[in-house]
């Protein structure tokens, strides 16, 4: 891709060994984010999403491996870097935020040791001059009064408040990307747009990058510039937003759009997809998407289709032979 | 506001399905030092509603506000609970204060009264094939035996479109889509005339729960099924509910048709709430 990349994931293939054979969770994965863009990375369940970001910072755990690929970070592959030229990487040039912030904070922590921690790993600083950062970083996070919350314990936060904090680790060394997986799905939906809003505003003051993977398209809706759709391990569609929610190409994007119930809509019947995520160990041939989709036919189980523009120069990409004939 | 609302509510038929009026559920406060406790929770305060016969009542609110412990009170699976529930299995019956009920009468009319959890993963017992974990209660009801048993399960199994095959499977050979379906074919077998769905799609992917969502209307035209609906995605209460109440804090704050709950709101809480729910496709920037 362009040589504008801040991230480029180039074939990336991760692999479970299971009872029931090797699971191809990740199976050849290719993803370009510019630098100041969000991407959007949806997917259901099993789809591979998460640990495609988990690969960036090498985070996947056995029985999961990376099985072959290049992640590109600035020009160098972070799959072949040394633990230890990782680990000046991840926290300090990518920040990462998770889903549950209950379960990525140290109980026994109060919040100021665990931001404080986050900066030191990375910067040479005076222990006064720490505590300064801290107080500013959660100012930044927009926690309503950071001296009290450095000396809080996580159980003292709500919810909200504690994924806020994660923000401020994420934040601490001024990432030039920020991989947010599922960072508002535990939380309530007004707790949730407040989330989305203090994300957009760091990103517009300092310019980050973000990594957002996300079940939800309306949490997509909300923040992506692009978006990438990944389905069985793949990704089968890939669109400026706009152009996504108004002209879906791939069957399973449409499928997805059209099976949400809306908050104008009537009571119709929703049009769901049939049938279920195929499992990683046992793919359809072909297109993976081929048993659920109203438009496959004989040709669909031949060979994988790969994914291509729409139309020829086009910056939408979809893996469907056929994306034209959707209905 | 919740009183003015309450004039708003749609009038319903004179003799509903359920008509549950000023409930209140407390629990003892957490415990201080000495001994001493603070004051009680009161998770729902006096709360009043009513479900006609074969209609969907969509309750929505955040955590906390009360809406999964009002489903349990409604259902008597809580103790001291206050207020009433006055049931009318048809309208020719009197109602009947299942609060007030005795135990006999409550166990029979229970059968009547179904729900359906949010998590199909922990609300089936792994151990138990699907037959045994639909028929279990069919036997407890002593609504079959024997064969018979057999028969409505394959009959509830059907309804939800489960091939009569998976009774001699076990929980865990199913996805959480149709995990959920065993979770509604065990509600269904006891012959219910109301089933409370709490959070019925929300540990679903959004592939998987519009096929819920599906079913759970089909099963309602089939069956009359009246069903009270508790959800925190206001998207999913206004596709399947006619009418709908805003819980918060204990407290129903507005209620009325969902059309006019969702395009007039008139309670502050209300308008938060729906100003909060992402965008269905991006903004023009």
């Amino acid at each position: 891709m362009s040589g504008s990349a801040l991230l480029e994931i180039q074939g990336l293939r991760v692999v479970f060994a299971t009872e029931h054979g090797v699971a191809r969770a990740v199976d050849g994965v290719d993803l370009a984010l510019r630098a100041g863009e969000t991407l959007g990375l949806v997917g259901e369940s099993g789809s591979g999403k998460t640990l495609t970001a988990l690969s960036v910072l090498r985070l996947v755990e056995p029985p999961g491996r990376i099985e072959s690929g290049r992640i590109l970070f600035r020009g160098r592959d972070l799959l072949s870097l040394g633990e230890r030229e990782l680990r000046g990487i991840r926290g300090n040039e990518i920040g990462m935020v998770f889903q549950e912030p209950l379960s990525a904070l140290d109980p026994v922590l109060r919040i100021e040791d665990q931001v404080g921690e986050a900066l030191s790993a990375h910067r040479d600083l005076a222990r006064a001059s720490v505590r300064e950062r801290v107080r500013e970083l959660l100012a930044l996070a927009r926690l309503p009064d950071p001296a009290a919350c450095a000396r809080s314990y996580p159980h003292q936060l709500s919810g909200g408040m504690r994924q806020r904090v994660l923000i401020a680790i994420a934040m601490a060394c001024d990432p030039a990307l920020v991989l947010a997986d599922e960072p508002t799905s535990s939380l309530d939906v007004t707790v949730q747009a407040e989330i989305l809003a203090l994300l957009r505003e760091l990103r517009r003051a300092r310019g980050t990058s973000f990594l957002l993977i996300t079940h939800d398209l309306g949490v997509v809706a909300e923040m992506a510039d692009r978006v990438a759709v990944m389905y069985a391990g793949r990704i089968v569609e890939l669109a400026d937003a706009a152009e996504l929610f108004e002209r879906p190409a791939h069957p399973y994007t449409a499928g997805l759009l059209a099976s949400r119930p809306g908050l104008a809509r009537p009571a119709e019947r929703l049009r769901a997809i049939p049938g279920a995520v195929p499992s990683a160990t046992d793919y359809p041939s072909g297109c993976r998407f081929r048993t659920r989709c109203p438009i496959a036919r004989p040709a669909c189980a031949e060979s994988e289709p790969a994914l291509v523009p729409v139309a020829a120069g086009a910056t939408h990409l979809a893996a469907c032979p056929f994306a034209g004939e959707l209905p | 506001m919740s009183a003015g609302n309450d004039a708003r509510a749609p009038a319903l038929d004179s003799a509903p399905l359920l008509d549950v009026r000023e409930l209140c559920q407390a629990f003892p406060g957490p415990s201080r030092l000495l001994g001493r406790r603070a004051a009680p929770v009161r998770a729902v305060d006096g709360v009043s509603f009513q479900i006609g016969r074969g209609e969907t009542l969509g309750l929505v609110g955040e955590s906390g506000s009360g809406k999964s412990t009002l489903a349990r009170a409604v259902l008597c699976l809580l103790p001291s609970t206050r207020g009433s529930v006055l049931y009318r299995a048809s309208e020719a019956c009197a109602p009947v204060d299942l609060l007030a009920a005795d135990p006999a009468t409550l166990r029979s009319l229970r059968r009547e009264l179904q729900i359906v959890f949010q998590d199909p993963f922990a609300s089936l017992n792994p151990r138990l094939s699907v037959g045994e974990i639909v028929g279990e209660a069919v036997r407890f009801h002593g609504l079959a035996r024997g064969e018979g048993v057999e028969r409505a399960v394959v009959r509830a199994l059907d309804l939800v479109g489960l091939p009569s095959g998976a009774r001699r499977r076990f929980p865990h050979e199913f996805s959480g889509g149709q995990r959920q379906r065993i979770g509604i074919a065990r509600a269904l077998a006891l012959e219910p005339r109301l089933v409370v769905c709490d959070e019925p799609t929300s540990s679903l992917d959004v592939s998987i729960q519009a096929q819920i969502l599906n079913l759970l209307q089909d099963l309602q035209a089939n069956l009359g099924l009246a069903y009270l609906l508790i959800s925190h995605d206001l998207s999913v209460v206004r596709h399947l509910a006619r009418r709908v109440a805003v819980m918060h804090a204990g407290r129903i704050v507005e209620t009325g048709w969902a059309s006019e709950v969702y395009e007039r709101p008139s309670h502050d809480y209300t308008r938060a709430l729906l100003a909060a729910v992402p965008a269905e496709r991006p903004r023009l920037q």
